[in-house]
């Protein structure tokens, strides 16, 4: 953990409510991960609604509001990049922040998600769940703004 | 070749231009006073033209059938120069498609590395997850020696995440898929990001890590790829450098390069593996005995990126005295 993150953790620690109005949209079609994921982010008292498919997500986003989505790659019909492509293209949708939580990790993946317009592109395999709650307060923190 | 028309034959010209030349003779030495009689004449310069004529006409036949023959060959050298031309070409499109079936296969085999680097992520990522989960929610329920063997598992879980990247990496290099950026970098300012990243480990260690202070031209590199050589070559000297140890940074600049030397009083390597060192997952007996947690990889995939630079990496070192690695690289890019 860096020290900006360690930090950011122990402010997040006293001001564990300003995030609690926040709806996170997890896509991520692995049940053992989604699970964990949507236990660490209840317990960092976020929000957080799980789809399994980007159809899904588009269904969830009619009806629903969110705060930041947070969107695997690898995924059932349309994968994460097309995902983004679409939200950035509806003009009721294209403003919310889209963090890519993916085992893609090569430098082309990382690329192409920046360049389709993710905030933040993290490598599963290389952040734990505690990070993934870092950044996403700190995108939440940037979109507040 | 086409035939010449019949007017214009050689042939034909030389009988024109003798006759031609014979009467106007003829009318000249009609009045002549050197042979009386006329017949005579006419025989004796009639025997000389023809004599003349017939030299001519052998000389200048001879000239024409070499120059059919001179044509002839040409014509066989140009019909092989076509035949030359035509086998380029087909070579140059089989070359092609040779190529674009390579690039198909170096695609066809980056998707499947990426593909099987995301599979074998997946479980892993799992376990790590799970782990965390563990740890954060019911370390409560759990007692020392339970959470200490779930440490070392979550440690295992993470060498084998590395493995996979670094497996990843070699792969990647291999198939050339790796790219390289060139950004304007201070590479002193690259070290030390490197050494900030290892700080905490070698403290953990009580190794000091210095840095030398000079001042150096930006040069033009990937600054993630060789920020990585330099975490790679700084980790391994902690690694294998006893408690108490040191790690001194040093830079050279020479005219079109600059030379990163990077030293630890470690372990060292022995001479006799010092050829296997840049192979893929190379560790020394030493290594082992150290019970240093590195896959094999990071040399050999430090190796591909500096040279991908057109840069150079070498090192020197004695077993039980430590190792000196080199790091070159050019200043200017390559055109």
């Amino acid at each position: 953990m860096t020290d900006e993150e360690k930090k950011l953790s122990e402010d997040n620690k006293t001001n564990s409510n300003q995030y609690s109005s926040k709806q996170i949209l997890l896509v991520e079609d692995d049940d053992f991960l989604g699970e964990l994921l949507e236990k660490k982010l209840s317990n960092s008292n976020l929000m957080v609604s799980r789809v399994k498919s980007g159809g899904e997500a588009f269904s969830f986003l009619k009806n629903n509001q969110a705060s930041l989505i947070v969107l695997d790659i690898v995924l059932p019909q349309m994968d994460g990049y097309e995902i983004l492509s679409k939200l950035k293209s509806d003009e009721d949708i294209k403003d919310i922040p889209v963090i890519f939580l993916s085992n893609l990790g090569q430098r082309y993946n990382i690329e192409k998600g920046e360049s389709l317009g993710a905030e933040e592109f993290l490598v599963k395999s290389e952040v734990s769940l505690d990070e993934i709650v870092l950044k996403i307060k700190k995108v939440l923190d940037k979109f507040s703004l | 070749m086409k035939k010449n028309h019949e007017k214009n034959s050689p042939t034909f010209q030389i009988i024109l231009s003798f006759l031609s030349l014979y009467i106007a003779i003829m009318l000249a030495l009609f009045p002549t006073e050197i042979v009386n009689d006329i017949w005579v004449q006419w025989s004796l310069i009639t025997v000389l033209f023809l004599i003349v004529f017939m030299f001519q006409f052998y000389v200048l036949n001879e000239k024409v059938k070499s120059e059919r023959e001179y044509n002839k060959k040409l014509e066989k050298v140009v019909k092989e120069q076509e035949e030359s031309a035509k086998l380029l070409i087909r070579r140059d499109t089989e070359l092609t498609q040779a190529n674009i079936r390579l690039k198909e296969l170096d695609k066809t085999k980056s998707e499947f590395v990426s593909v099987a680097a995301h599979q074998l992520r997946t479980p892993l990522v799992g376990v790590k997850w799970g782990l965390d989960s563990v740890l954060d929610n019911e370390s409560d329920h759990l007692t020392d020696k339970q959470k200490k063997i779930l440490e070392n598992i979550k440690k295992s879980n993470d060498i084998m995440i590395r493995l996979v990247a670094d497996l990843l990496k070699s792969e990647s290099m291999e198939i050339g898929a790796q790219k390289m950026r060139r950004d304007q970098v201070d590479v002193k300012n690259l070290v030390e990001d490197a050494v900030s990243y290892l700080v905490g480990r070698a403290k953990e260690k009580n190794i000091n890590i210095s840095v030398e202070n000079i001042s150096l031209p930006d040069i033009f590199i990937d600054p993630e790829r060789i920020r990585e050589v330099f975490q790679n070559l700084l980790e391994n000297s902690i690694n294998y450098t006893p408690e108490g140890g040191e790690v001194l940074v040093g830079f050279e600049r020479n005219e079109d390069s600059v030379t990163i030397k990077i030293t630890d009083t470690g372990i060292g390597i022995p001479e006799d593996r010092h050829n296997e060192v840049f192979s893929k997952f190379f560790r020394s007996d030493g290594a082992i005995k150290m019970e240093t947690q590195g896959t094999g990889l990071g040399l050999f995939v430090s190796k591909g990126i500096v040279e991908k630079h057109n840069g150079k990496i070498w090192f020197e070192s004695t077993k039980g005295l430590g190792t000196k690695f080199y790091v070159q690289l050019p200043i200017e890019v390559a055109k």
